[in-house]
């Protein structure tokens, strides 16, 4: 009864603690819950696709097509390393921003003025050999943790709130088996999931889940199965042993369906396919896999046998839309050979598919099935000319999907490779082309980049925006009818969602391979962009246009906002 | 030389004075295609041009420009040697020690059976020459050696060859080191040795680093796997810790603070690197006992013992070691 009336006596507290409390909100109380209903966050970026659809859109409209002229530098953060560029999404809860630059080093900083709250530096394995760069993609939040993939294949769990390392776990050796973590982790429930790169090595792609509370190994699903397991059968003899398969983009979830998606890599040696005959599964596959089991649901392969390094890895796009009229549960996925495939992402089942750029020879075209038909396959030491470029009718850099117009706001690189297959003995861990691919511009002797606004089921263009370079930057697009992206010269612009007319450009001074994203703090809307070009693509320009040799290296995040 | 054959006043030529001129031609070739390919002797910065017979300077700044040039359109693009040949997916070619007539001769021969391809139908030999240069200019030189060596490129690592058999014994008990290399590698549930042991810089330092076991007999190996002894390390001892949430935690202790003690969670496999707040610890309980799980002797079978001694026998060794049931008695 005494304890009772003192709590009573005080009652006129609560209101004041729950304040207290609410305004201590930050990552450490980032719960799967709010991971589910991400969007009804717009002030936050919890996720790597901003939310776990993937669709890099932001509702906030504070800043928009009438005043984005206005903006201007709020802040900038220095990363104080440009190694590789800096190809980060940051994340954003609750007012503090975290980022992750060259060579693992992660910061946590007020979003609203830049100043640093901690920053972990992670030290690597002795004679690491970054075979696929210093620059890392991006970070998860939950359960407390910040999570990082590192570059000598490690996943590090963070305080949220300190920076301090809370667990951290190998997951493969990356001497011996050639792969890096430059993707950013995804957390689902309780669990924190992690894909590798290795593509192009000698390796056995897979992903694996942790416990975010402990850092113990739930499960772990092989993208390319073995012996006894089913698919197996899609390699000949041994070569599943290093049949590539990496995962090393970031997975989509569907709280509702409760089913993890995640795109699967190109096959191991990327272009000599007579040691790998079969289908290779799961190979170039978007797979949908149970979260709490990592148990496969379903698959669907787009390019059975790829043989250009095509890979299916890039980000699997999740929208309700209507198909002849009937609402349908879609994921969209585009490939890195030039096409979009649209799948009914509760079953597989193909729905639509179409190609995003218009110089595209490695096929004629999608059977009823979905599947690339009139392939033009390498011959062995014979140079064939194919488009797009083994680089990618686009590269990894991703799309951004705007409900308010119903537009897939996605860029298209016209350019080719004289690609000459020749065969290569598999060395675990070694670096495994199986041939060689000048990158060459179109037979005209030019390169077109295009961003365009399509419909996303049917393809449809309704406008265009036409590049000098390739455009290497993810696609930002917000309720302010604004499509945000940066160059590789370093401009960093927006354009109008709804025409495609440029409004806003500013020069950051070194090029753009990062993800722009949107948040607020206090009310107030900014938009951060990474700035600092790296990675393979991007020192890869060079091939057609020679003057990239001299674009400058940076690692900068620029903020920026209305005055 | 071709000019004079093609000139407006060359002789129409007998079948005897043809091969004559044939022969002189295929002499001139056998004096000059050496040139192209050999090394030239105490000319490490120097190298003739078959054409003009001048030196080229490898250290001429043009020419390395050029090669700058050169290099960024063809070696350091997309997955391949790295922006300055700082690494891609393919080796750093940076700061490493050439042999400038081996780097030429990779650059214009590929390797065979590995992604670099064979420069000399795609480059100029003034390309050739100037990307040599570039890439000089970022390494360093190393004298040129009377056999040809692996300069810059790690030796090729071959499996030694098999010595005679330890004894007449069925297959089924003696060892193999390949099957044992697949078996420390697993990282499959409860087998592999992998996520706590190193070997040749391979690993996770959890446990002692098996490098060199080579030095040890098969049958201390043996022991070691099947009945782990005490604790190795006094200041690293093994711990039985309850969280208070309840979460029970085997831990190999590594460092302590005054606000937390960070341990490898043996739990489960791989071990996990965790920092247990104090706050949050019920009870700690050390253990006199090594981290190593005592399952082994069931969790592989006594053929894959032998294949696990043998591979760490052989790591290092000049030649394979297949330890037998014999060894192990």
């Amino acid at each position: 009864m005494k304890r009772l009336s003192a709590a009573q006596r005080f009652r006129f507290l609560l209101p004041l603690v729950a304040l207290v409390i609410a305004s201590a909100l930050s990552a450490e109380d980032v719960t799967p819950e709010r991971l589910n209903q991400a969007d009804k966050e717009p002030d936050n970026w919890l996720t790597y696709g901003g939310t776990y659809r993937a669709w890099r859109y932001s509702p906030l409209d504070q800043i928009n097509a009438s005043n984005v002229q206005k903006l201007s530098v709020a802040w900038a953060f220095q990363f104080g390393d440009v190694q590789g560029g800096l190809q980060c999404t940051p994340l954003v809860a609750d007012g503090v921003m975290y980022v992750v630059g060259p060579n693992n080093r992660v910061f946590a900083l007020d979003a609203a003025t830049g100043k640093k709250l901690w920053s972990y530096f992670y030290k690597h394995q002795e004679g690491t050999q970054f075979r696929y760069g210093h620059f890392s993609r991006g970070l998860a939040l939950g359960h407390g943790n910040v999570y990082l993939g590192s570059l000598d294949n490690y996943v590090v769990a963070l305080d949220a709130k300190t920076g301090e390392e809370n667990w951290k776990v190998n997951v493969e050796d990356s001497k011996k088996y050639g792969c890096s973590i430059t993707g950013a982790p995804l957390v689902v429930k309780d669990i924190v999931i992690v894909g590798s790169t290795g593509g192009d090595s000698a390796h056995r792609g897979h992903l694996v889940a942790y416990e975010g509370k402990t850092g113990k190994m739930r499960w772990r699903f092989n993208t390319v199965p073995g012996p006894g397991e089913k698919g197996n059968e899609s390699w000949l003899g041994d070569s599943w042993k290093f049949g590539g398969g990496a995962t090393w983009m970031t997975g989509s979830y569907d709280p509702e369906l409760d089913l993890l998606y995640w795109g699967v890599g190109n096959p191991a040696a990327d272009f000599y396919g007579e040691a790998r005959k079969g289908t290779n599964l799961y190979t170039d596959c978007a797979i949908a896999l149970k979260p709490d089991t990592g148990e496969l649901a379903w698959y669907f392969q787009e390019i059975p046998h790829d043989v250009w390094d095509y890979d299916s890895a890039y980000e699997c796009i999740l929208v309700d839309l209507p198909v002849n009229g009937k609402v349908r549960k879609l994921l969209i996925h585009p490939n890195k050979g030039g096409y979009i495939w649209v799948l009914d992402r509760t079953n597989g089942e193909f729905v639509s598919g179409w190609k995003f750029m218009d110089n595209l020879n490695w096929s004629t075209g999608l059977d009823a099935k979905g599947i690339p038909v009139g392939r033009r396959e390498p011959v062995p030491d014979v140079p064939i000319f194919i488009c797009p470029s083994i680089s990618g009718a686009r590269s990894w850099n991703q799309a951004s999907y705007n409900p308010k117009t119903g537009l897939l706001y996605n860029i298209g690189i016209e350019w080719c490779t004289e690609l000459t297959a020749r065969k290569q003995e598999m060395k675990e861990g070694e670096f495994a082309m199986a041939g060689t691919f000048p990158t060459k511009p179109l037979p005209s002797g030019r390169v077109i980049t295009h961003l365009d606004a399509h419909d996303p089921i049917t393809g449809k263009k309704e406008w265009s925006h036409e590049s000098r370079y390739a455009l290497l930057a993810s696609i930002l697009s917000t309720g302010g009818s604004l499509v945000f992206t940066g160059d590789p010269e370093g401009i960093f612009f927006a354009l109008d969602a709804r025409s495609g007319t440029k409004l806003w450009s500013f020069n950051t001074g070194a090029g753009h391979r990062g993800s722009p994203i949107t948040y607020a703090v206090n009310g107030k809307q900014y938009i951060a962009t990474p700035s600092g070009g790296g990675g393979a693509v991007y020192d890869g320009l060079t091939e057609v246009w020679p003057e990239a040799k001299d674009f400058v290296a940076g690692a900068t995040l620029f903020v920026f906002t209305l005055p | 030389m071709s000019s004079r054959l093609r000139g407006k006043a060359r002789p129409r030529l007998t079948t005897k004075t043809r091969r004559r001129e044939e022969s002189r031609i295929v002499f001139r070739l056998a004096v000059l295609v050496p040139l192209l390919i050999l090394p030239v002797p105490g000319a490490a910065a120097r190298e003739i041009s078959s054409a003009q017979k001048t030196p080229i300077d490898l250290k001429d700044p043009q020419l390395i420009s050029e090669g700058d040039k050169v290099f960024a359109q063809n070696c350091s693009i997309t997955y391949c040697h790295g922006r300055e040949g700082a690494a891609g997916r393919a080796p750093s070619v940076r700061d490493k020690k050439w042999e400038v007539t081996r780097l030429r001769k990779v650059i214009m021969e590929g390797i065979p059976n590995t992604s670099m391809p064979n420069w000399n139908d795609k480059l100029t030999e003034r390309q050739i020459s100037a990307v040599t240069a570039y890439i000089l200019s970022i390494s360093g030189e190393e004298p040129v050696k009377s056999q040809p060596s692996s300069a810059g490129f790690a030796p090729e690592k071959t499996r030694p060859a098999f010595t005679a058999p330890a004894a007449p014994l069925p297959e089924s008990l003696v060892g193999d080191p390949a099957r044992g290399e697949q078996l420390f590698f697993a990282t499959a549930g409860e087998r592999g040795c992998v996520g706590c042991h190193v070997i040749d810089g391979k690993g996770n330092p959890v446990g002692p680093d098996l490098t060199g076991s080579v030095r040890r007999n098969a049958r201390a190996l043996f022991g070691d796997i099947v009945f782990p002894g005490p604790a190795l390390d006094a200041s690293k001892p093994l711990l039985r810790i309850v969280m208070k949430d309840g979460e029970k935690i085997l831990g190999l202790k590594q460092e302590e603070t005054p606000a937390a003690v960070r341990v490898f969670d043996m739990s489960r496999v791989p071990p996990v690197l965790r920092r247990l707040a104090k706050e949050k610890i019920q009870s700690v309980e050390p253990q006199t006992r090594s981290a190593m799980p005592e399952r082994y002797g069931e969790i592989y079978t006594l053929r894959e013992l032998l294949d696990l001694v043998s591979f760490l026998k052989s790591s290092g060794a000049p030649s394979a070691v297949r330890v037998s049931f014999l060894d192990i008695q």
